[in-house]
């Protein structure tokens, strides 16, 4: 049987992740790169949790990176509730452990390059659009997004996992 | 596995409706969606950076006393100069005030300062802001100018109830009008930020510079607000040129670099000035009933 809430603690469980990768970007703020993750840890949820669990946790996850930035408001928040659609539809494309590593690059790259994209159409008024400059700094970003995917995910995954356990998800 | 399949489906189209719905939504309902996220995660951003101030004060106790007296001494040092300044400021103060009198001059805006700490910074090509742990229960409005001493460091854009946004003059939807140090009489020029790519420090840009125009020989030409616009008050720095000026393709003006006056990147603690009155960009933006004609008199 699974709780109603599960998704809402599950998310507020995550939440100390995202804060600290936006910890990380504020140190390393010369950089100009931000640390992003919030693809990534929907992941492993979204193999476990109900459809409609696994989107309201995922359109959360989206609206918390927003919130405080100037992205296009619900850009990446409706990018990662179509990815959950997917991944909840699909268990099988999950299957094993080197899948779920693939999916979480290919999952936390697509939702960064959406809102990254977005930002570029939004400035597109104050920005003069250099398709070079655009390719480099995109291309800097995703790298940065996979290399965290393949640091992190295990850690998150056995974390989001052992909460989950707690909540009784099957 | 059909029925998975079809509930994807399913709820593919409801995503595509929602998304149209959202859409076309009144922008107080995404506004209030962003604000209820943003308010939702201040009490973390600031707990984050309140516990980083402890453990600051935890180091700083561990400095030695000799170390102390030291900085105490030069500190009364500054603060006995500083208040000699003080007196012959306020000379000036009065004498400016009566003569404004005189000629029944308008009086320019008057500032309150609130002092904030610098939460956390967020920088990217695309925007380059710091969240300050002061919002509107601190009397923080959106446009407020952000300094530090007198350099500009940016500029409120969103406030929320304890925390502020601010984008930083290197952030490219930073925009400001500047004269130029050197500049013999000073004519105004345009400031913007620059999209910066990763692993390089953030910059602005300086543009219609009059094609006349020399930087003073030996010294790095400074950049100064001019108080026209009714955000930044007069003469406070901007920044400096970097790398000398050059002729735009067109050759009849000519446009620079600056860099900021102060590293954005390790700024601790800003001063957020807001007007004592509404502006007059404020008047015009409120509903008549918020902001009373009397009051702005």
């Amino acid at each position: 049987m699974t709780l109603t809430w599960a998704w809402l603690i599950l998310f507020l469980a995550t939440y100390p992740w995202l804060i600290a990768a936006d910890l990380l970007s504020s140190s390393l703020s010369s950089w100009n790169l931000v640390f992003y993750i919030s693809g990534l840890v929907i992941v492993a949820p979204c193999r476990r949790l109900r459809r409609w669990q696994a989107i309201l946790f995922s359109a959360f996850i989206g609206f918390t990176f927003e919130a405080l930035r100037p992205i296009p408001h619900g850009s990446l928040a409706f990018c990662l509730i179509f990815l959950a659609i997917i991944l909840s539809s699909f268990p099988e494309l999950l299957r094993d452990k080197a899948r779920l590593r693939q999916g979480a690059i290919l999952v936390n790259a697509i939702s960064c390059f959406i809102w990254y994209l977005a930002m570029s159409i939004s400035m597109r008024e104050e920005i003069p659009f250099q398709f070079s400059s655009f390719l480099y700094n995109l291309t800097l970003q995703l790298l940065l997004s996979a290399t965290l995917t393949l640091l992190l995910f295990n850690t998150i995954s056995v974390y989001q996992n052992r909460v989950m356990d707690k909540l009784r998800i099957p | 596995m059909d029925n998975n399949r079809q509930g994807a489906k399913a709820s593919i189209i409801a995503l595509i409706v929602f998304i149209g719905l959202w859409i076309t939504l009144p922008s107080t309902i995404r506004r209030l969606n962003k604000e209820a996220f943003s308010e939702f995660q201040a009490p973390a951003i600031q707990l984050l950076s309140k516990s980083r101030d402890l453990a600051r004060y935890w180091e700083l106790r561990s400095r030695s006393t000799e170390d102390l007296i030291a900085a105490g001494r030069d500190l009364a040092r500054i603060n006995a100069t500083l208040e000699l300044k003080l007196h012959a400021m306020e000379d000036i103060r009065k004498e400016n005030l009566r003569l404004r009198e005189m000629l029944r001059y308008p009086n320019s805006t008057e500032y309150l300062t609130v002092v904030a700490r610098v939460a956390t910074r967020d920088t990217s090509t695309w925007w380059q802001r710091m969240l300050i742990r002061k919002g509107r229960n601190d009397g923080i409005r959106p446009g407020c100018p952000v300094v530090f001493g007198n350099r500009v460091v940016g500029r409120v854009t969103t406030v929320h109830l304890n925390i502020s946004e601010v984008e930083l003059v290197t952030s490219p939807a930073f925009r400001c009008t500047a004269f130029l140090e050197g500049d013999d009489p000073p004519r105004i020029v345009h400031v913007s930020g620059v999209a910066s790519n990763p692993f390089t420090t953030g910059r602005a840009k300086v543009s219609i510079i009059q094609a006349d125009y020399t930087p003073p020989a030996g010294q790095v030409a400074k950049v100064i607000t001019t108080g026209l616009g009714g955000v930044f008050p007069t003469g406070l720095i901007l920044g400096t040129l970097e790398g000398g000026v050059t002729q735009t393709a067109q050759g009849n003006l000519k446009e620079a670099y600056m860099v900021p006056s102060k590293n954005l990147d390790t700024i601790e603690e800003v001063s957020v000035l807001v007007p004592k009155y509404p502006t007059a960009g404020e008047i015009l933006m409120s509903p008549t009933d918020r902001i009373k004609l009397e009051e702005f008199k």
